[in-house]
């Protein structure tokens, strides 16, 4: 195996607070290699976000913090450049996605100069061969009659086409990664698999590494090579795509895909769901953080901090019974 | 840009306004041709306090010179003081706004804390104070207009900042490499220009107004022929005592319309350039409603909604 391209270690973020710091991110580690997808999953506010925006050091500062950890692109750590440095490697090396193409691009441009600004900040064109590249860019994420489509407003298309606009200003210097933070949520159905087909077609062509952040594990089957489920700011499993939904460890990835609603599923059920809700981040659990609702928690999960430790096949599971009791 | 311009011309305020502020222009710059006398020459001398009349317009003041002539000159004043102190305080206070919106932390502290001092300080006293010691020339008064206004500003442009920088689209444009400085030419002082040029016109109408207010209090430039030093010199010369009722009621004319002419286009500019202001006259309403229900809206271009109105 290559050299991932993107490793994250220890990351940790908080979020200070006059009531204490919140432990947004709390250790979280995770490697990308070229043209792999990792699916970053997990439910709303486990940090999923948190994480993305540290890698890219976009985390809103104050009140975000990144407290320790190395963010390695190729051996390089990111958390140690210098601002100005950083900024050549958003768009250059590392480019994001986000989950709102209504708002994510600026309304009193039209969306070839905004394609053609990303070309500029990281090529010493002219203004025109910029131009000529925002077409060319159009055309390559999908959208119909680009030269044309370049002098339109974002209000005149619509999201689909907006989040192509926006993986076209992504992709203007070639990224070696890219980190999609929910690309589709914000999209109805159709357009989503026509996103992801896109996003993934041209992270094959482009060689890149492609983090991926959802909650949807519909979108995890179709498109991940691997999954790391993340709860309370930790990752708590992590595994090959094909493994970790056949076979989960983890009690609460186990309870994910429970509540994954399904086809065969007999009318009249009840969707299963995860009883309580998730901790309070100023003051995690002192043991396991799922210990206060997994089902099958022993006394001495409430009070030993589990490790993330290797099952073999290159999957890891955070859970101090072991995982594995089915 | 033309559609803007043609939005405003369209607009019932914003044609009066361009209609008076291009006149008073107009007489400004023309003012050497059609004054009949050049107030700036000691030796031009008539009758004294002569009613109007052939020869003289508008009457003679107390040293018989022509108030026409001097009413056309003292547009320049206005004018030149007004504009140029509008256009500072907007680029100063646009420039400090958006650093400590965007920037935050000490540079936000530091220009925040100097418009809090800047906000207390009693202006007008200040003013003749500042106007005593440091001359009566008239670009002192634009520097102190200058000084003085653009905290205003840079607090209103702070507020728009603080709420734009943390819009998506700026983050979306720092994802991709954009530095700080691009981000804020780009994307905040664009975003906030509408904003600036409205506020520079009004900024401009309130400073014509207390140049006018500092010269009738006599501490405007001596040498300039302006409208404010016209009513000092009617109000030290006893006009009304007289009766000279045309030395007092032109230059008071003058600045009020010429005010009026900037607020009119400064405030139609403001619900041209900002949709979300509504901008609908009780008339307007009725002959869209009346539009609407008698079918032909869609004819005329009018009554559907946000028609020819959004932003393009």
């Amino acid at each position: 195996m290559d050299e991932p391209t993107l490793v994250v270690e220890d990351l940790v973020t908080w979020y200070l607070t006059e009531r204490g710091p919140i432990h947004a991110v709390d250790g979280v580690s995770l490697a990308v290699q070229r043209g792999e997808t990792l699916a970053l999953v997990g439910e709303s506010g486990c940090g999923k976000s948190a994480t993305a925006l540290s890698i890219m050091r976009l985390i809103p500062s104050p009140p975000g913090l990144i407290m320790s950890g190395r963010v390695l692109l190729e051996g390089r750590n990111l958390l140690e450049l210098p601002e100005p440095d950083m900024c050549k490697v958003r768009g250059g090396d590392v480019s994001m996605i986000f989950q709102e193409p209504m708002t994510s691009l600026n309304p009193v441009y039209t969306v070839g100069f905004q394609v053609a600004e990303a070309i500029l900040v990281h090529h010493k064109v002219s203004e025109r061969e910029a131009d000529k590249r925002a077409v060319e860019l159009l055309d390559r994420v999908g959208i119909a009659s680009p030269a044309r489509r370049a002098k339109d407003f974002p209000h005149q298309m619509s999201g689909g086409m907006r989040q192509r606009v926006m993986i076209a200003m992504a992709l203007a210097a070639n990224p070696k990664v890219l980190i999609a933070d929910e690309p589709t949520t914000a999209l109805d159905v159709t357009i989503q698999s026509q996103i992801l087909d896109l996003i993934r077609q041209l992270q094959q062509e482009l060689n890149m590494g492609v983090l991926l952040i959802t909650h949807d594990f519909g979108i995890v089957a179709e498109v991940a090579d691997r999954v790391a489920v993340m709860y309370a700011g930790q990752i708590v499993e992590e595994g090959s795509t094909g493994a970790l939904l056949e076979c989960p460890t983890h009690p609460y990835t186990r309870g994910l895909i429970s509540s994954v609603p399904k086809m065969d599923d007999p009318t009249g059920t009840m969707l299963y769901s995860i009883e309580g809700a998730s901790p309070n981040l100023l003051d995690p659990p002192t043991g396991c953080r799922f210990a206060p609702r997994c089902g099958e928690a022993r006394p001495e999960c409430r009070e030993c901090r589990p490790e993330l430790e290797s099952t073999g096949d290159g999957r890891r599971v955070r859970c101090p019974g072991g995982g594995g009791r089915i | 840009m033309r559609e803007i311009a043609g939005r405003l011309w369209r607009h019932p305020r914003g044609r009066v306004g361009i209609m008076i502020t291009a006149a008073v222009i107009i007489i400004a710059i023309a003012a050497p041709w059609i004054a009949p006398y050049d107030p700036y020459d000691i030796g031009q001398r008539g009758p004294r306090r002569l009613p109007p009349g052939p020869g003289h317009p508008l009457g003679t003041d107390a040293q018989g010179k022509d108030i026409l002539s001097k009413l056309i000159y003292g547009a320049r004043v206005s004018l030149i003081v007004g504009i140029t102190t509008g256009v500072c305080v907007t680029v100063l206070g646009a420039l400090l706004g958006i650093l400590a919106g965007y920037l935050g932390g000490l540079a936000d502290t530091l220009i925040m804390r100097i418009c809090d001092i800047l906000f207390v300080v009693p202006g007008l006293p200040l003013m003749i104070l500042l106007a005593n010691y440091m001359g009566t020339k008239f670009y002192m008064i634009i520097v102190i207009f200058t000084m003085l206004g653009w905290a205003g500003v840079a607090r209103m442009i702070r507020s728009q900042v603080l709420s734009l920088k943390s819009r998506d689209f700026v983050l979306a444009s720092r994802s991709v490499g954009a530095r700080p400085g691009h981000i804020m030419r780009e994307h905040i002082l664009v975003s906030v220009s509408p904003l600036l040029i409205v506020n520079g016109v009004l900024s401009a109408a309130g400073v014509m107004v207390a140049e006018a207010g500092l010269s009738f209090l006599g501490f405007g430039d001596p040498t300039a022929v302006s409208w404010g030093k016209m009513l000092y010199e009617a109000q030290s010369g006893h006009a009304l005592l007289f009766g000279a009722w045309w030395w007092v009621i032109p230059p008071g004319l003058a600045i009020f319309i010429t005010v009026f002419g900037f607020m009119m286009f400064g405030y139609a500019l403001e619900e041209v350039l900002n949709p979300h202001i509504p901008r609908q006259s009780a008339y307007s309403k009725l002959r869209k409603g009346m539009a609407r229900y008698a079918g032909i809206g869609k004819q005329a271009g009018i009554g559907r909604p946000g028609g020819g109105e959004s932003v393009g």
